[in-house]
């Protein structure tokens, strides 16, 4: 949820790069409304509970870390795709806890261009 | 259950047997799941205090759980000494509750080792204490503090081996973050701890329910003929979709207050006829039902306390966890539809012409 947030946040920055972000998760529809609604995030949330996307693009991670509240972490990847939807950056860390920064994004983002 | 009890004992009585020298009737009944494999079943308001069981090997015994009463742990050990003199060599603790480890010291004078997930070590002499607050009397505390700890952990689980039966500890998030299941293949038996409530009201204390959804489909995914709950009778698969469905229910009844603005005690006041309606006669709906509701409400809204995890080898260092990517570098985007939150269908190549940052996640947000 971390990055959903930060997303959020920033989305200005995003749109004034022409960026369009989708966050795409396993979850069922109902959990990814919930998500949208409590973060409230102005791009779409995507649900894919039959991991069809997942499963095109091979984000499966093998193993998942108990969270500080009860819950899983799981490893999320980031893909940027350029506006000929060839992909340009991909970013996975080994360490769930460490995730891409904005500025990050952004930086990659403005590479584009 | 209780007259019927009551009708049993008069019975004896009357006969005239013997055993009116004996001790009294143990607080739990037995039930044979399997080929040396029992349950021991507790009441609800009994001194037992919650369910356990054990295995019978080939060449000792392995206990799941130690009871609230560390009275009705000596009855326990005094029931497998009826049934073999093999000795018991392991005592699984489901989690770190009270009611599931009280009787630990019993079993360990018995020369048992006790184990349990790396969090129950941590826990059960802090987190236990919050039962009673404040007003805690200095022996509960004292007992507390000394509660026999597990000699033995693990973080995802561990294999025993009673001679060539296998036993597979294995643990799952959901109610606590430190519960384990005890699943005997040999005899399709999966001792669930309070991962499964079975028509009983969960205690939520702990518990992160959108975990413990997922691990319900898991543990029904082992295929068992028959499911020991923590507390209830032991039951089928269908009793735990119906124990999973109570938490989907839950959450949705408490989601869907909390759209309309509702909060607090007018939200349990909101929830709890919906609730009531479907699982009025599940045993501690009493006890558990609004408590249930307040602790679903502050989940949802991010405001949950719970216990905190012990540092472990796997938390502190995670290892490579991907399978290899199937997308390329400098490769054309595979282009995909899915479903949107507002019902729409959004496709990527929808896109051409602007830059798309995928946030792509398996499993919880």
């Amino acid at each position: 949820m971390m990055e959903l947030g930060e997303f959020t946040k920033h989305y200005r920055e995003f749109q004034a790069v022409h960026a369009s972000i989708l966050a795409i998760s396993t979850d069922p529809m109902e959990e990814a409304r919930w998500t949208k609604e409590k973060v409230g995030t102005p791009f779409p949330v995507l649900s894919d509970a039959k991991r069809e996307v997942l499963t095109l693009y091979g984000t499966r991670s093998l193993s998942t870390f108990p969270s500080p509240d009860g819950g899983l972490y799981n490893h999320t990847t980031l893909i940027m795709v350029d506006r000929n939807g060839v992909i340009r950056w991909i970013y996975r860390n080994a360490d769930y806890r460490v995730r891409a920064t904005v500025a990050d994004d952004l930086e990659h983002i403005k590479q584009l261009r | 259950m209780r007259k019927t009890l009551r009708a049993v004992l008069a019975a004896v009585a009357l006969c005239g047997m013997a055993m009116a020298a004996n001790a009294p009737a143990p607080d739990f009944k037995l039930e044979k799941l399997g080929e040396g494999v029992w349950a021991a079943i507790g009441s609800d308001s009994g001194k037992a205090g919650a369910n356990a069981g054990f295995v019978v090997g080939e060449d000792g015994v392995a206990v799941i759980d130690t009871f609230e009463d560390p009275g009705a742990a000596k009855d326990l050990l005094a029931e497998i000494r009826k049934i073999t003199p093999m000795p018991v060599r392991f005592v699984v603790n489901t989690h770190y509750h009270l009611d599931h480890v009280n009787g630990n010291d019993v079993f360990a004078a018995a020369g048992a080792t006790i184990l349990a997930q790396r969090n129950v070590r941590a826990w059960m002499r802090t987190e236990n204490l919050k039962w009673w607050g404040d007003k805690i009397k200095p022996e509960v505390k004292a007992r507390v503090e000394s509660l026999k700890l597990p000699d033995v952990v693990y973080d995802q689980g561990v294999d025993l081996y009673l001679g060539s039966r296998k036993i597979e500890v294995r643990s799952y998030p959901g109610h606590t973050g430190g519960d384990s299941i005890v699943y005997v293949q040999d005899a399709g038996v999966v001792f669930c701890g309070d991962l499964f409530w079975n028509r009983h009201i969960p205690n939520l204390i702990d518990a992160t329910t959108k975990a413990w959804i997922s691990t319900m489909d898991t543990l029904v995914g082992y295929g068992a003929g028959k499911f020991v709950p923590g507390h209830g009778e032991p039951g089928t698969a269908l009793d735990m979709k119906a124990f999973q469905q109570y938490l989907v229910d839950l959450r949705a009844a408490v989601a869907q207050a909390q759209s309309a603005g509702t909060r607090e005690d007018a939200l349990v006041q909101a929830v709890l006829p919906q609730m009531q309606a479907k699982y009025n006669s599940w045993g501690y709906f009493k006890e558990f039902a609004k408590s249930n509701i307040q602790q679903t409400a502050e989940e949802l809204a991010g405001t949950k306390r719970r216990p905190q995890p012990a540092e472990s080898a796997t938390s502190a260092t995670p290892t490579v966890p991907y399978l290899p990517l199937k997308v390329r570098l400098g490769e054309k985007a595979p282009d995909f539809s899915l479903p949107a939150t507002d019902g729409s269908m959004v496709r990527l190549s929808a896109f051409q012409g602007h830059p798309v940052l995928l946030d792509i996640y398996e499993g919880f947000w």
